[in-house]
């Protein structure tokens, strides 16, 4: 089984290199913890060369392969704000299908996305509701929302070792930087130095750990359980 | 062509240019319109109406036409009764710029600038008018009786001055064609050199155009209803011209019908009209709400037809259709989001500039960006850019 993920920056999914190399990021980093149960083994550690098995999709990338099939129109369904997210998640369903098609292998495809909107609203439900409605347009079903609530510095920030308030998720503040719950500047405060570098070597070396997070992080645990449920269905497909 | 307008004091346009002055790119052969009721799309077609008005002069005509009163054009934000005026346009590689302020109670230009390539052609300023290719002229216009600019009285010699002759020919040029009304359409009219901006005379002005022009119009209006075989104009006692459209179908008792326009569908009235515009003499036509009465099927060729066309076409829209069957660059670049400031001026912006918009035009048509995106907040945007 393949993972196909896609994010929007470093400090999240990870980059891809100039050498064309996927350069993990934080939460490649958890969803591949967070599969080695499901799976028996860590994708991250029997992969032979980088992208084998954790295969990348940059935003970038995303974008040139155009626009998906049919009109969304915004009516009573579905509201102001989605058929983007909606569109981003048929485009990597559509490439995970064609690759899963292909390569006669089942693929998990992973989206993440902020859940802080324009001017920092949380539209942490629509961005997941979106992004779910699109990977079944185009026929795939192991499609998963990856969408922190109000943005992935809040996860880094729950599952650091040292983060002691393990009930205050931060789920009902908004992102922005003006905040004095800004998640940024606290987990800039936490780990001096919040570069997709470090932070991939803090979970590396179990400072930071995504099994730390409390099932009181709602939009964590909504990623968690979608990511079991179709990395299993998928298994399934497999055997 | 068209490249900038700039209006100050005419209703809701304070400071108002098209592009925003902060955008270098000029107007695009098509331009679309988009923005919430009451944004001020409306207004900015009024306004470029009453700009090509006033070479021509007989403004009180032109607001007798409108039922508007002198008073209607300034804004309410202010009592200035003066409105500033900047047209820009692009004539034979030459950038010429045409100036001015209108006095509303005078109901004329009081000052009057048309510079080309940077050059002064001729200037009214202090109740003179001064032709800078016969220096030391100044003739006093102070006690000249017209209305709107002093083109529309003075006779220059265009020969000598092109930049005048742009000018005027823009005025003649420019067609607003705001309120096409199916039941001004239909209407038998007796005489007209052109199509009111309601769409009326239209069957006085079909019958008096050339064959060659009456067989492109049919033409055009087949490509959108093949059943369509012919237009048929003719002058009834009295003067009165009437238009009827020949339709083939396929039925053995009766094949061929004619239709006179009172008979015609509401679409094919308004589609009638605006290919008539289309082959008409003028060089930029101005379209207010063009997705009205237009069945959906047809709105791709419409689009189609406007943007491929060999006019400068500007059109206000509401419907996401019509934006979704653009090109994304005729949409990039043509595409305006007209919107009120907090102060209740009108000012608008490119679309697809903000960041909103254009990074979901790389994943979804125009049209569905447009109703996927909130509108007041690309406002906000464009407003927190220039502070």
């Amino acid at each position: 089984m393949k993972f196909l993920l896609s994010g929007e920056g470093p400090t999240d999914i990870g980059l891809r290199s100039y050498g064309g190399t996927f350069e993990h990021g934080p939460m490649t980093l958890f969803i591949d913890m967070l599969a080695e149960p499901i799976l028996g083994y860590s994708a991250r550690q029997i992969e032979t060369e980088p992208g084998d098995i954790l295969e990348f999709c940059s935003r970038q990338e995303l974008m040139d392969r155009g626009k998906p099939k049919g009109v969304k129109f915004a009516g009573k369904k579905y509201g102001k704000g989605r058929a983007y997210f909606t569109a981003n998640a048929q485009v990597l369903g559509s490439l995970a299908l064609q690759r899963s098609q292909s390569e006669r292998c089942p693929y998990v495809a992973i989206l993440f996305r902020d859940g802080d909107g324009t001017r920092s609203r949380d539209d942490w439900e629509i961005k997941w509701a979106s992004i779910e409605r699109g990977f079944p347009l185009e026929g795939f079903s192991h499609g998963v929302p990856m969408v922190p609530r109000p943005k992935v510095e809040a996860w880094l920030l729950q599952a650091h070792r040292d983060y002691d308030t393990p009930h205050v998720t931060y789920e009902g503040v908004t992102g922005s930087r003006s905040s004095a719950c800004d998640v940024k500047l606290k987990l800039a405060e936490l780990v001096t130095n919040p570069s997709r570098e470090h932070l991939v070597e803090l979970i590396d070396d179990g400072i930071i750990d995504p099994f730390a997070i409390s099932d009181a992080c709602t939009s964590f645990r909504a990623f968690k359980d979608a990511l079991e449920q179709k990395a299993r269905a998928a298994l399934a497909r497999d055997r | 062509m068209l490249l900038r307008v700039y209006l100050d004091n005419f209703k809701s346009l304070m400071d108002f240019s098209l592009p925003p002055k902060s955008d270098s790119h000029d107007l695009p052969s098509f331009s679309c319109l988009v923005g919430l009721n009451g944004s001020g799309k409306s207004t900015i077609l009024q306004a470029f109406d009453f700009l090509s008005q006033l070479p021509q002069g007989n403004i009180g005509d032109w607001l007798k036409v409108r039922g508007w009163k002198a008073k209607d054009l300034t804004s309410r934000f202010t009592k200035r009764s003066t409105i500033s005026f900047e047209v820009t346009l692009r004539v034979q590689g030459k950038r010429i710029v045409w100036s001015g302020t209108y006095n509303a109670v005078l109901q004329r230009c009081t000052t009057e600038e048309i510079v080309s390539d940077g050059a002064r052609v001729m200037m009214v300023q202090d109740g003179r008018l001064q032709i800078h290719d016969s220096p030391g002229l100044a003739v006093s216009v102070k006690e000249l009786i017209y209305q709107g600019s002093i083109l529309s009285i003075y006779k220059f010699d265009e020969e000598k001055s092109p930049a005048i002759k742009a000018i005027r020919d823009f005025s003649t040029g420019m067609k607003s064609l705001e309120l096409l009304n199916p039941q001004l359409i239909k209407n038998r009219s007796r005489s007209a050199d052109d199509v009111g901006f309601g769409g009326e005379k239209l069957t006085a002005f079909y019958h008096g155009l050339d064959a060659e022009k009456k067989s492109a119009i049919s033409g055009v209006l087949r490509s959108f209803y093949p059943q369509v075989k012919q237009i048929l104009s003719s002058s009834l006692r009295a003067g009165w011209k009437t238009l009827a459209v020949v339709e083939s179908f396929e039925n053995g008792s009766k094949s061929r019908l004619e239709t006179e326009t009172n008979h015609l569908n509401d679409g094919m009235l308004r589609v009638l009209t605006i290919i008539t515009q289309m082959q008409s003499g003028h060089s930029c036509l101005l379209f207010d709400e063009i997705e009205n009465g237009i069945n959906a099927e047809l709105v791709e060729q419409l689009m189609d037809y406007l943007v491929n066309g060999e006019k400068q076409v500007i059109v206000t829209t509401h419907s996401p259709m019509v934006l979704n069957y653009l090109d994304d660059d005729v949409a990039r670049n043509g595409v305006f989001l007209v919107y009120r400031t907090r102060s209740g001026y009108t000012r608008c912006g490119r679309f697809f500039n903000s960041i909103q918009a254009k990074e979901k035009l790389s994943l979804l048509g125009p049209g569905e960006v447009l109703i996927d995106t909130a509108l007041d907040e690309v406002a906000q945007e464009f407003e927190s850019a220039l502070v």
